[in-house]
């Protein structure tokens, strides 16, 4: 399978472990960063999985930052996406099960690569189990964002990125 | 401070339990539940987005169907809370206006806990506000 993975500054080790778990996992594997720990802003790797598995680029997303929180919302905001942002194996199953769930995301600071590996392996053998009513929810769901520049922008943040240059955003 | 709540059936138990537990800490409660998840989680958005409350908590069986249709609103941000790190983090850094509890997953002490640290944190502003500038231009 082809499983596209991002995460921010805070866990960028958490997500090279699960990265290298998925490829002995026998999936190929493409990382759209962050590469480092140089503060960034999570929205920008969520949008890029999303996009990835949106798209058709990848068949599976998985996003990573310290509580999973902040990232798993930027891959839900692309049109296509159903990001599950979890705890434990129960919840990921139940995802996919469902809500054909296509992002699988945890808090890098919430939980160990232990939990992480567990909860990826499990998402990634479930498979959706449809029914009229689930088919009918998804449909909603999907159906909610409207045709947006979200997904063909590339360029979509760079006014607030040069903001953040100048200074604006400050504690 | 008032608070929206909404849960489908499977989810009225823990949302009872909750809502009880944090009106009589003093929070206005004001229930939106529908049997259909879709419907509850919505009414909760909208009490944000036009009523002008400032937090909501929507309960079912995992937390993901809440988070999905949640966080697909212009200017929501919706977190599925396990755990006590999460239900405080996601005030300081994401600005979180809705939670989502899963009563299959999350016991009812534990939930509020969750629910109580949710809306009782502030967030923090300052940096993190470009991450939600950008969340705001996604969708």
């Amino acid at each position: 399978m082809k499983i596209a993975i991002g995460c921010d500054h805070i866990v960028t080790d958490v997500k090279i472990k699960a990265a290298e778990f998925l490829k002995k996992q026998g999936h190929e594997v493409i990382d759209v960063g962050t590469y480092d720990f140089i503060r960034t802003h999570y929205p920008i790797y969520g949008r890029k999985v999303g996009k990835m598995v949106a798209t058709g680029q990848a068949d599976l997303g998985v996003c990573i930052c310290g509580t999973g929180i902040g990232i798993n919302n930027g891959a839900q905001k692309v049109k296509g996406v159903r990001a599950a942002c979890v705890t434990d194996v129960q919840t990921a199953v139940a995802a996919k099960e469902n809500l054909n769930a296509n992002v699988i995301g945890c808090g890098g600071r919430v939980i160990g690569i232990g939990s992480i590996e567990f909860m990826l392996e499990a998402f990634l053998k479930a498979e959706y189990k449809p029914t009229p009513e689930k088919d009918a929810l998804i449909k909603r769901i999907d159906e909610m964002i409207p045709d947006n520049d979200c997904i063909e922008n590339d360029h979509l943040f760079d006014e607030y990125l040069k903001k953040w240059d100048e200074g604006f955003y400050h504690d | 401070m008032k608070v929206a709540i909404a849960a489908n059936g499977v989810g009225e138990k823990l949302k009872n339990v909750v809502k009880a537990y944090l009106a009589e800490k003093g929070y206005e409660m004001v229930d939106l539940s529908d049997d259909d998840i879709f419907t509850a989680t919505m009414n909760v958005v909208n009490a944000i987005k036009k009523d002008g409350i400032t937090r909501g908590i929507v309960v079912d069986d995992y937390g993901v169907a809440p988070f999905m249709i949640a966080s697909k609103n212009h200017g929501i941000v919706c977190a599925p809370t396990y755990e006590d790190y999460t239900s405080s983090m996601t005030r300081h850094h994401n600005s979180t206006q809705i939670i989502a509890l899963g009563a299959n997953i999350t016991a009812e002490v534990l939930s509020c806990q969750l629910a109580e640290n949710f809306v009782k944190t502030e967030y923090d502003g300052g940096r993190h506000q470009i991450r939600i500038d950008m969340l705001n231009r996604e969708l």
